[in-house]
């Protein structure tokens, strides 16, 4: 046991020697004769400096615009140079579908390569005080985030993209900065500018008043020559819609009606029988019943007198690229009655009301 | 007259033919500059949206142009979102109505040929209006003013302007958090054949209207990827909105993945993935009789040992 005792205190003995009092061997620090680096340390992600009396080096990790530099000499960026990415010029900015909540922007790259990414900055009082940015989704933000520097082909490349959620009659400031790996990142370029417009929409009506012939045997008592063009030109995101209702059926002084035509218009029918109704050539109609429902203008329904009415044209959109121009689409009438018919002028009044879809 | 001259007289009468038919044929969507139309006008702007401020007035400029050659009388009136107006994948309750607080400049004016008229448009919200999205209709109808013949019918155009107005700040992650993707279908995980179409569906429980922006991106195992931008939608407080696409993908791709982003503004996107495999009868049939031929072979081999 004594002997056992001895040799462990020996070893602690010996380790204690080797933490306290044999120095650990380190490098000397590189000198010469005349010069010797004094500290290895250096800004690790910040700003740090190593000075002698006529020497001084200084540098910031991760910022290309380090330099050496004394009173007599300078060393420029070396390596660092090459890590620059170029300043991307002014995008180019256009509202082609004359917009109102949308602008079509492409990046101009600038010969950057093709791994460089791209963030826009939009402004509406050009970044005096409000500077938001172009997000990943194309909306507009006030904070720019990682995911929103996208590449030249993910900005849309030469078709660019629409940049939405913007107000109407308002001028917007672009201007684009590039980054290249993790540390080399331009300034913004020069800023190109484009309005928003306002939203609009014609209406025109070919007519205002409807006049059939008078129904004779001679005509089957039927006449289906009158019709109205509605032509509209907007520039609303969703398109428009034509509705159309009468306030009253065919009636007479004395209240004799002509009767409407019965199939509705989610179910329009080849004519048959005796009434007053109309079709429409509009094949691409949204509603109840298929896209064209009155195939091409062969089919027929009976005006409702509800309010708003039945939809009987309309174009969708989305109005991004071209704005809708004098849109035409005609709705013809057809009255067919019995030789039972009373005689006498009969008359209502159809009112088509359009509205931009939303 | 030589035979040479007689053959360029017949090749200019034709190409002047032809020129004339064709301009018969394809003239025919063409509003011609001398049609004379008895109604025309512009609206500007046709959509508004307002931001609010309880017991703040706001007075807004609508322009209504008279194109045709004749003046023309407008009568305006305001009205409430109908039913009947609302699109027809838009689910929603009426919504509720700026009317009672909308005052019109004028109701009833004259516009010359050509000529442009400015109304103004004055919302008074109360004090006590709370939080919400408030919607109306501003609608032209133009009256006849000279005597009409009592033996015409009458066509008249109307045209709506829309006012959407929020009372209230709005809130992006919020609106993330009650905005929800539903019925994103296919809704089943196999298919003999591909779906004929995806359809989704969009509501909003965000206390004003919302502009949804869907984002589409279909994968699968063998077929290229494909990524869509569909139409944006404006979504109604409550309310819910339907899109249908066709099925984008023509080439088999057995294993299919849908991921939908729908942008809600700011950035913020509210996501939904969903899959299904594509198994045609005959790759099925090729998996039963491999399937049965491996068991045979393992109850072969086990008899065997």
């Amino acid at each position: 046991m004594t002997v056992i005792m001895s040799r462990f205190l020996l070893c602690i003995f010996v380790q204690l020697l080797f933490v306290f009092f044999i120095p650990t061997a380190f490098a000397a620090l590189p000198s010469s004769t005349n010069y010797k680096i004094q500290s290895y340390s250096f800004g690790g992600g910040g700003t740090r400096n190593s000075t002698s009396t006529n020497y001084s080096l200084f540098g910031i990790s991760g910022d290309i615009t380090g330099k050496t530099s004394s009173t007599t000499y300078t060393a420029r960026n070396g390596l660092n140079y090459m890590l620059q990415v170029n300043v991307p010029t002014a995008p180019t900015v256009s509202n082609p579908g004359t917009t109102y909540d949308r602008l079509k922007l492409v990046i101009n790259t600038s010969s950057n390569p093709t791994d460089a990414t791209y963030a826009v900055s939009i402004s509406s009082d050009n970044f005096v005080s409000d500077i938001r940015f172009v997000k990943s989704d194309n909306t507009v933000g006030s904070t720019l985030a990682i995911s929103d520097y996208r590449t030249y082909t993910n900005w849309g490349a030469a078709s660019g993209v629409f940049v939405t959620t913007l107000k109407p009659n308002t001028t917007y400031y672009f201007k684009v900065k590039a980054r290249q790996g993790k540390y080399a990142e331009s300034n913004y370029g020069p800023v190109a500018s484009v309005a928003t417009s306002n939203p609009t929409l014609t209406f025109a009506l070919s007519s205002s008043t409807l006049t059939f012939q008078t129904p004779t045997a001679g005509n089957n008592y039927t006449d289906s020559s009158e019709s109205t063009t509605v032509t509209t030109s907007t520039n609303a995101y969703n398109g428009y819609s034509v509705y159309a209702h009468e306030t009253q059926s065919l009636t007479a002084p004395g209240g004799k009606t002509i009767a409407d035509y019965t199939s509705p218009n989610s179910a329009p029918t080849t004519w048959s029988g005796t009434g007053f109704g109309y079709t429409t050539n509009d094949t691409n109609l949204t509603g109840s019943g298929g896209v064209n429902r009155f195939a091409s203008a062969t089919k027929y329904a009976g005006f409702t007198q509800a309010q708003f009415g039945d939809i009987v044209a309309d174009d969708t959109g989305p109005v991004q690229s071209s704005p809708i121009s004098n849109e035409q689409f005609t709705i013809s009438y057809r009255v067919t009655v019995t030789g039972a018919t009373q005689a006498g002028t009969y008359t209502n009044t159809i009112i088509y009301a359009i509205a931009a879809a939303y | 007259m030589s035979l040479y001259k007689k053959n360029v007289l017949v090749l200019i009468v034709f190409c002047t033919l032809c020129w004339i038919t064709q301009q018969r044929v394809f003239a025919r969507n063409v509003l011609a500059p001398t049609t004379m139309v008895q109604q025309s006008f512009r609206i500007t702007p046709i959509i508004q949206d307002l931001q609010l401020t309880a017991g703040k007035p706001y007075t807004f400029p609508l322009y209504i142009e008279n194109l045709s050659t004749n003046p023309s009388g407008i009568h305006a009136e305001v009205s409430g979102l109908d039913q009947e107006s609302l699109p027809d994948d838009l689910i929603s309750p009426n919504p509720p109505s700026l009317v009672s607080w909308t005052t019109l400049s004028q109701t009833d004016f004259i516009i010359p040929p050509h000529g442009t008229y400015t109304l103004s448009v004055t919302v008074r919200p109360p004090l006590f209006a709370k939080d919400s999205g408030y919607y109306e209709a501003i609608s032209f109808t133009p009256f006849i003013s000279s005597v009409q013949s009592l033996t015409q019918s009458i066509i008249l155009s109307k045209i709506s302007a829309l006012v959407f107005a929020t009372i209230g700040t709005l809130n992006y992650s919020d609106i993330v958090r009650k905005v929800l993707i539903t019925d994103f279908s296919p809704n089943a995980r196999v298919f003999l054949i591909p779906p004929q179409s995806l359809s989704f569906s969009v509501s909003n429980t965000y206390f004003t209207h919302i502009t949804a922006s869907p984002h589409l991106i279909i994968q699968s195992l063998f077929a290229n990827r494909k990524e869509l931008l569909l139409d944006e939608k404006h979504i109604l407080p409550n309310g819910k909105r339907i899109w249908m696409i066709p099925f984008p993908l023509d080439e088999f791709g057995l294993f299919y993945q849908a991921t939908l982003a729908v942008s809600i503004g700011n950035g913020e996107q509210v996501t939904q993935t969903t899959w299904f495999f594509v198994l045609p009868f005959v790759v099925l049939l090729g998996c039963g009789v491999f399937l049965g031929v491996l068991l045979l072979f393992i109850q072969n081999r086990d008899k065997n040992y």
